[in-house]
């Protein structure tokens, strides 16, 4: 039922989780070596709807019937099927059906962001700042303090946000310039970092109260940026499962997802598989997933940059890459640390990962836990051939916004690709970033016509933005709606190594069902209903 | 049946149909004397689509819609079979064409945009790619009376040439613009229309004074009397640019957009529209959230613009829930007469007025009433409904051609006539094919297919006469074969399409 590579996962995972001594989490662990949810003897039927996605070899279905029995496809056929007794029936004239869509590479909001959103990715309502007693909680913990409460992407990178002067803060937490600390005399002999012992907040540079103070923090809740080399890490300790994000995924037909870390470090945290809605126990697929590698100027403009490492102060020995040429350098040297860590030689240089982020290093390098590099623009797309030639690593690509550049090396090395998302033009407000500016609507389209295996993610558009409408997208650019729907459900699926689960309507496979009110990806229909494990967990019919 | 060609734009001097008061330039070229286009799926907006329709232009109008109409022998023949056809897109109001959306006076009546608007903007070229012929060209909503707006074509070469109707409407935002207040916003408006009062007492009472100055009398009344008896003596030509335009809002002589940006502004603009006596005349503008005044909007009953982004999300301060809003069927739902704008701002596909228009087809509303949201309804709330928005004999012929239906979003516009002229032509639309790198996607797909089909023709030949030496598989010739190598073990070299262009026929 799992693939040996979740097998694999776990096993490792049990011993880091040793390492790390994170019990908590091992409740999920249990709970995945069950099947999944079962709903005992509940049958759900659905009916007179077109079926799509079966790639079994059967052709879809015009008008036809899916009966689903504890969680699982158990029939699959035209309407003279028969209808159990006591079954759910749910029909749908002139509606259809599609496998629970997958989103290889999904960027999770660990807050909400929606109401920044809704207003063209500007919020309107203040900030809240981390109280004193938080921050130096977190000061306490060791932890970086801009972990805190972030404002998303579109925020940081809004042109139109401006700096707030520190003065515009609110009384009681502008504490932290000292300001109104009888003994703020004190504070520059205590150090950034550190806990005034009178007022108890944490002593702030300038330049970190100005971030405060806007409410500018990098987006490093999905990624650890104590270092540039996290694989040590995963991304499944940071997701929150009652995020409003998940119901925003469910609404917009999405069943699984990769929980993708952010793009902030040159090689971050291993992402998860996991599922956006049923009982907690059935929700993680597999906890350690793939790694993500960042090649591009995400780790710079997102990361840590020059921030200190835990516990220590910024010098020249613990400076961050600034420019491609460092990114390069640091993905480079981490491989070579683990190469000599393993041959028992010893580390030098600055920023050295763990012990255990060499292990991951080498699970990529002997293939057993797979990367995916993120990168956008032509050159880096270069660089992570480059780099992964050097070191015979296989990756899968994600993003490659200038894929349609570099087409040959794509598929001269039969590289997977994770592209998206599209947009229909990458100069409006929502392709905000400078590299995305030189996307094309047609690159999907040569993907596949270069037979390129190529799933098609959403990262962080949710809902009415959000995979469906990537599909769509796909299709206005001359994908076919057969290979439209494969992006988004089996070759996922594939990808992340659940596909004898998920990703087609097969009997057998886990009742996840998409259900539309017209053809799927055309712009007039939407998901109505959707079922995950046999169970209607969204109906808006 | 070949179609005609007309180069974009430049060749583009245009029909006259230019209607309303005023200046405009003398039209160079004639549009062709009758044109046909046959065979097509016609979306008339009024009344039911027609399969296999033709259409007969004539001089720019439309003279003869449907499937049993006769093509003259003298007509130019278009073959759009396989086609369909829809009334031309019309955007409610716009202000991207203006160089700057705003000017810094608060009370501008006497503004005209068409003195600011630029015709290189590429905003007006990425129109007529998506099939819209009409834009209603506005100030935007930061102002209290903004300038009056004119109907212009998105195509020419100036802002004359370009224009259909001028002196179209003025903008009132009784949102309050950058710097001001709610109390100030509304106080200018009481100061304005105060002072329009005063100023018609005074060159009435100078006009009184005048007539009486011509009879030799001499002044018998005090001023307040005067001015009563000089009122009816005025000509609009005594007015100035200001007063005049502010005279001819509050008469009704033209049509008055009200921008009503939040919920809490919707009764104070119905007040003042009753009170200046414009009701009438008055079209709203509306806000993001300005829906939850819904029974006010539904009481006053006038036509409504929707905002760009057609839902609506908020999250409840205390319970953190997310409600979402989908704005057209609120206002759908009380009756409203409604108009869709497009998101040109966007990466998404709102930034086209079809899909805002599927978008609400999508979330329940009937396709007629989506159709008419982006073409007649506009047209009657600019006072064009009866030349422009549907297709009809007796219309304007502006007609857009798809190669499905328009609110597929696999459909593409593959021609845009404005006033019966060809104005836009896909083949020949370099930056399209730049922008998307994407020639003709399906004539490709068809390309491809019949590549992959010959072969396997080929493969299947060769296995039945096997060559010696001959082991390795031989790449199909030319770019056009590639796609069939797709399942072969290493995929061709370059599977990048280039767009090739202006062999399309």
């Amino acid at each position: 039922m799992t693939s040996p590579r979740v097998k694999f996962n776990r096993l490792s995972m049990r011993a880091s989780r040793l390492l790390r001594g994170a019990v908590a989490m091992a409740a999920v662990c249990i709970g995945l070596t069950g099947v999944s949810a079962r709903a005992a003897d509940e049958v759900v039927v659905i009916r007179g709807v077109s079926i799509h996605g079966r790639f079994d070899g059967g052709a879809d279905i015009a008008k036809g019937t899916v009966v689903i029995r504890d969680g699982r496809i158990v029939a699959l056929g035209g309407m003279d099927l028969s209808v159990p007794s006591g079954a759910k029936v749910i029909e749908l004239e002139g509606g259809s059906v599609t496998p629970g869509l997958i989103d290889a590479h999904a960027l999770l909001e660990p807050t909400d962001r929606i109401s920044a959103e809704a207003r063209g990715g500007r919020p309107r309502e203040p900030l809240t700042l981390p109280s004193a007693a938080v921050l130096a909680q977190w000061a306490a913990q060791g932890h970086d303090h801009h972990d805190g409460e972030t404002i998303g992407t579109d925020a940081l990178a809004a042109p139109e946000m401006t700096w707030t002067e520190p003065e515009s803060l609110e009384d009681g937490v502008s504490c932290c310039d000292g300001s109104e600390c009888p003994n703020s005399a004190s504070h520059e002999a205590l150090g950034e970092g550190n806990v005034c012992p009178t007022c108890g907040q944490v002593i702030m540079s300038g330049a970190d109260q100005l971030r405060y103070a806007s409410g500018l923090a990098p987006r490093n809740s999905l990624v650890e940026s104590s270092s540039e080399v996290v694989p040590q890490t995963y991304v499944i300790d940071s997701i929150n499962f009652r995020s409003p994000d998940f119901d925003r995924l469910v609404r917009g037909g999405v069943t699984t997802v990769f929980a993708a870390p952010d793009s902030a470090a040159v090689i971050g945290p291993r992402g998860a598989v996991v599922r956006t809605a049923g009982p907690m126990k059935s929700r993680v697929m597999s906890d350690s997933s793939d790694v993500l590698a960042s090649f591009g100027s995400d780790s710079f403009r997102f990361g840590g940059g020059n921030q200190t490492p835990f516990g220590t102060y910024v010098t020249s020995r613990t400076r961050r890459p600034n420019s491609r040429m460092g990114v390069a350098w640091v993905f480079r040297k981490a491989f070579y640390d683990a190469e000599k860590a393993q041959a028992g030689q010893p580390v030098t240089g600055a920023d050295q990962p763990p012990t255990e982020a060499f292990e991951s290093l080498s699970a990529i390098r002997s293939g057993q836990v797979p990367l995916r590099i993120k990168a956008r623009l032509q050159r880096d797309i270069e660089t992570a051939f480059r780099l992964s030639n050097e070191f015979g690593l296989k990756f899968t690509l994600v993003e490659a916004t200038e894929a349609y550049k570099c087409m040959p090396v794509i598929a001269e090395h039969h590289v997977p690709v994770i592209f998206g998302p599209i947009y229909i033009d990458p100069n409006g407000v929502r392709a905000y970033s400078e590299e995305t500016r030189e996307s094309r609507l047609s690159t999907v389209k040569q993907l596949f016509d270069a037979g390129i295996e190529t799933a098609i993610t959403a990262m962080d558009l949710r809902e009415e933005d959000g995979l469906a409408r990537q599909a769509m997208y796909a299709m206005r650019a001359g994908v076919s709606f057969d290979d439209a729907l494969k992006a988004v459900t089996l070759t996922p699926a594939k990808m992340l190594g659940v596909d004898g689960e998920v990703g087609s309507i097969e009997v057998g496979k886990r009742g996840d069902l998409v259900v539309w009110n017209g053809e799927p990806f055309e712009s007039t229909s939407r998901p109505v209903a959707v079922v995950m494990d046999g169970k209607l967990v969204y109906d808006a019919r | 049946m070949k179609p005609m060609r007309c180069g974009l734009i430049g060749a583009m001097a245009v029909a006259a149909c230019v209607l309303s008061s005023g200046r405009h330039s003398a039209w160079a070229a004639e549009p062709p004397a009758k044109v046909a286009l046959t065979g097509a799926r016609v979306i008339p907006v009024v009344g039911p689509e027609l399969d296999g329709a033709t259409i007969l232009i004539e001089r720019g109008k439309i003279t003869a819609v449907g499937t049993d109409v006769k093509v003259p022998f003298d007509a130019m023949e278009v073959d759009c079979r396989g086609k369909v056809i829809m009334p031309g897109l019309i955007e409610p109001q716009s202000w991207r064409g203006l160089d700057i959306a705003n000017e810094s006076l608060p009370v501008a009546p006497f503004l005209d945009v068409g003195d600011a608007m630029d015709p290189s903007r590429l905003y007006f070229e990425d129109a007529l790619r998506d099939g819209i012929t009409s834009i209603h060209v506005m100030q935007g909503n930061n102002t209290v009376i903004a300038g009056m707006s004119r109907v212009v074509r998105p195509i020419g070469l100036t802002p004359d040439e370009m224009t259909v109707d001028l002196g179209t409407a003025i903008k009132l935002s009784v949102s309050p613009r950058n710097g001001y207040d709610r109390m100030q916003q509304m106080a200018t408006f009481r100061e304005t229309f105060r002072e329009l009062e005063e100023y018609t007492d005074s060159i009435a009472e100078a006009k009184y004074e005048e007539s009486l100055e011509k009879e030799k009398k001499k002044v018998d009344v005090g001023p307040a009397e005067a001015a009563k008896r000089g009122r009816p003596m005025l000509k609009d030509s005594d007015y100035d640019d200001k007063h005049l335009n502010l005279l001819r809002l509050k008469r009704g002589d033209f049509d008055t957009w009200v921008y009503v940006g939040s919920p809490m502004d919707v009764s104070p603009a119905i007040a003042l529209a009753t009170e200046q006596g414009f009701l009438d005349h008055t079209i709203l503008l509306i806000g993001d959230d300005t829906f939850k005044a819904i029974g006010e909007l539904k009481k006053a009953g006038r036509p409504v613009v929707l905002p760009e982004d057609l839902f609506y999300r908020e999250r409840d301060p205390i319970s953190g829930e997310i409600t979402e809003t989908f704005i057209p069927k609120k206002i759908h739902d009380a009756g409203l007469m409604f108009a869709l704008q497009p998101n040109p701002n966007s990466s998404m596909a709102e930034r086209y007025l079809t899909y805002q228009a599927a978008l609400c087809v999508r979330n329940g509303i009937p396709r007629q009433t989506a159709l008419e949201a982006i073409t007649l309804n506009p047209a009657t709330m600019l006072g064009m409904g009866d030349r422009l928005g549907s297709i009809e004999a007796g219309k304007v012929a502006n007609l857009v051609i798809y190669n499905g239906d328009p609110l597929d979003f696999n459909s593409w516009v593959e021609n845009v006539y404005i006033d019966g002229i060809l104005a836009y032509d896909r083949k020949d639309d370099p930056r399209l094919a730049e922008i998307l790198r994407l020639e003709d996607v399906g004539r490709k797909v068809d390309e491809a297919k019949k590549a992959a089909e010959e072969a396997a023709k080929k493969k299947d030949e060769e296995k039945a006469a096997p060559k010696e030496g001959d082991a390795a598989p031989k790449p199909a010739e030319g770019d056009n074969a590639k796609p069939a190598e797709g399942g072969s073990e290493k995929p061709a070299e370059s599977g990048r399409a280039r767009p090739r262009r202006g062999d399309g026929q």
